[in-house]
């Protein structure tokens, strides 16, 4: 089982908005990510977190995989940032505190620097509560102000 | 599937995806200039088609693809028989251009 590094050493982005808890697996064209909500992190408020934020945690996961396949590779790392969303379909309006989330990413077609992902979040119990087609530019020198 | 019936079917991907007027799409309508297409719009396209053929677009064919008929000459290719990669495109430039700031 490989052992990821922690999503602070593979991200572009800097705590608090760094929304991800772990890298869980990455292999092939799929990425799979964990979080479990908190109170005092970002968007969360009397207790929950709108379940729009899906779309952060779809493009922190996909982020992830870029950053896993340029991991320990100097000058490759790849920033992106996300240029359109399709098909979004949230199955609930929040995240509960307490809530661990697990999103999935599947490359579905690349042609760089462009490529779509499809994404599903699920909850307790291996239920869908969100899911969706995000479409990233991932490629280049790190940019100051770009995030995937 | 007749070529007819994929020149239907991709008329009813570029209606669906984009919102395109049926009487804007012809075999030769340019994807970029007459439809208005950008290399975002374009990558929706590929998943689209790659649920109609099953396959995975190679991104070179794909980035030769210039008009509707290019489509269909790609899809035709796809679904034939010992199918080597399709797309008759001539055309050589990318189509996906550098992105513009969003």
């Amino acid at each position: 089982m490989t052992a990821y590094p922690a999503l602070r050493d593979l991200l572009p982005h800097r705590p608090p908005m760094i929304l991800l808890d772990e890298l869980v697996r990455c292999e092939g064209p799929e990425v799979v990510c964990r979080v479990t909500v908190r109170d005092g992190t970002p968007f969360v408020e009397a207790g929950r977190v709108p379940a729009l934020v899906s779309l952060e945690y779809f493009a922190q996961t996909v982020a992830a995989l870029y950053a896993w396949q340029n991991f320990n590779k100097p000058g490759a790392f790849t920033v992106g940032m996300v240029v359109g969303a399709r098909d979004l379909s949230l199955e609930t309006d929040f995240f509960d505190v307490g809530d661990t989330l697990t999103i999935t990413g599947v490359e579905a077609f690349t042609a760089p620097p462009i490529s779509q992902f499809r994404c599903e979040l699920r909850g307790a119990h291996d239920r869908v509560l969100a899911r969706g087609s995000i479409s990233v530019v991932a490629g280049g020198p790190p940019q100051q102000g770009a995030s995937a | 599937m007749t070529r007819a019936e994929i020149y239907n079917r991709v008329v009813g991907i570029l209606i669906k995806s984009f919102e395109l007027d049926p009487a804007d799409i012809k075999p030769e309508s340019r994807l970029f200039e007459d439809l208005d297409l950008d290399s975002i719009d374009a990558v929706d396209m590929f998943v689209e088609l790659h649920e109609v053929t099953g396959r995975r677009i190679d991104p070179a064919v794909a980035r030769k693809i210039r008009t509707v008929d290019d489509i269909v000459n790609l899809v035709s290719g796809e679904l034939a028989p010992d199918a080597a990669p399709a797309a008759d495109a001539t055309s050589d430039a990318p189509v996906t251009d550098e992105p513009k700031d969003p």
